[in-house]
């Protein structure tokens, strides 16, 4: 990813993927945001409050498969933290 | 994408270029000691050769001036008053046309006949000032000395000791001291060396210093190059594959080389693209009926 569209992703988004690369890694976090946001139609840098409810779910079933159902949990309840 | 070997490449190029540096300044340093040292030697060998030449020719002089001096074939041939004023004891006689005869037809500056440890007559070349107090009157260890200054004139001079035996004619034993100017023997032997080191010395420099421009611009564009293509190149090859995987927007398969450096980066990456397929397929089912919402589960 160049610094321009690194620099352009909304807050939202990175706190996302922060919230999620302590729990599945850097790697693994951009991999989950980008493909679920892809999957949903979302572009990632323009990622709303309204638009998070299917992004959490899909997010949710990530972690669950690359990690475990407790840390899937977790990340839910802190990004939803981090949305209100 | 933003180039991460960016530093390490610039730190290995210096490391290379100092490197190659280094060995070139050695080498060259090599050289340039080896061509003032053998230069040195030289003008010293052949100095050396040039006095044994002249000690042989001046002791060639004293054996011929002996023969002039002592055989009859010869002494016929001067004023018979000098040779009974020699033969009645007046050796000042002898020894003054023993000097006359050497400076006349010798090619030397100085000689002088010493009887008794003492210098009882000498001459010197026309225009020559020399004192004699300051001149040796025994023969030196090796039969001559060199000398940088013979009179009032500075130079290089060599002083050889010839023994003429007249004891068996019943005259004192005497010894010339005779004395060849070299300077300019010697600076031709030293301005011919001299001239072949700095013509020497002037080649290996301009050798030296094309050879460290040749090595700066091999190792900054040969090594880039050759580090871009082989090294660079992977790596980049490499990040890029990694970030389009974790973006979703990879196509095609990971090609694994055994052979290759990087074949431990290129399986992890083949593995990641399989296990991010397989989280592909799973994410693209429909939730199950047991699956939760977001946050209902959680607190």
């Amino acid at each position: 990813m160049n610094v321009l569209a690194e620099e352009s992703m909304n807050v939202l988004a990175k706190e996302i993927e922060k919230i999620l690369a302590e729990a599945v890694g850097d790697f693994l976090a951009k991999a989950i945001l980008n493909k679920n946001c892809t999957l949903l139609g979302i572009n990632r840098d323009l990622i709303t409050p309204d638009k998070m409810s299917p992004l959490l779910q899909n997010i949710q079933r990530s972690v669950t498969f690359f990690d475990s159902e407790e840390t899937a949990q977790s990340v839910a309840a802190r990004m939803l933290a981090a949305v209100k | 994408m933003k180039r991460i070997v960016g530093t390490e490449m610039k730190r290995l190029m210096l490391a290379v270029t100092l490197a190659v540096l280094l060995l070139l300044v050695a080498i060259i340093s090599y050289f340039l000691i080896d061509v003032l040292v053998t230069s040195y030697n030289n003008t010293q060998d052949n100095k050396e050769l040039m006095i044994a030449q002249s000690v042989r020719t001046v002791d060639n002089m004293g054996a011929n001036i002996e023969k002039m001096t002592t055989d009859w074939e010869f002494i016929e041939l001067f004023n018979i008053d000098y040779i009974q004023r020699a033969l009645a004891g007046d050796m000042k006689s002898l020894y003054g046309m023993i000097v006359r005869l050497t400076v006349g037809i010798q090619p030397v500056d100085y000689v002088a006949v010493i009887a008794g440890g003492q210098i009882v007559d000498y001459r010197a070349k026309d225009g020559m000032t020399i004192d004699k107090a300051s001149m040796l009157v025994t023969p030196p260890e090796d039969g001559y000395q060199t000398l940088d200054r013979l009179g009032d004139r500075e130079g290089f001079f060599i002083s050889c000791f010839y023994s003429v035996p007249l004891s068996r004619y019943g005259f004192e034993d005497l010894y010339l001291n005779i004395v060849v100017d070299r300077t300019s023997e010697l600076q031709a032997i030293e301005g011919y060396f001299q001239r072949e080191r700095n013509n020497m010395l002037t080649g290996l420099l301009i050798a030296g210093g094309i050879a460290i421009l040749l090595s700066i611009l091999v190792t900054t564009f040969g090594l880039r190059f050759l580090v871009e293509k082989y090294i660079v190149k992977p790596i980049e090859q490499l990040n890029r594959t990694a970030e389009q995987i974790s973006q979703g927007s990879f196509e095609g398969e990971v090609h694994v080389d055994e052979k290759s450096a990087f074949a431990a980066l290129q399986g992890l990456l083949k593995s990641g693209q399989v296990i991010m397929r397989l989280h592909d397929r799973e994410i693209a089912k429909k939730p199950g009926p047991g699956s939760s919402e977001p946050g209902k589960d959680v607190g």
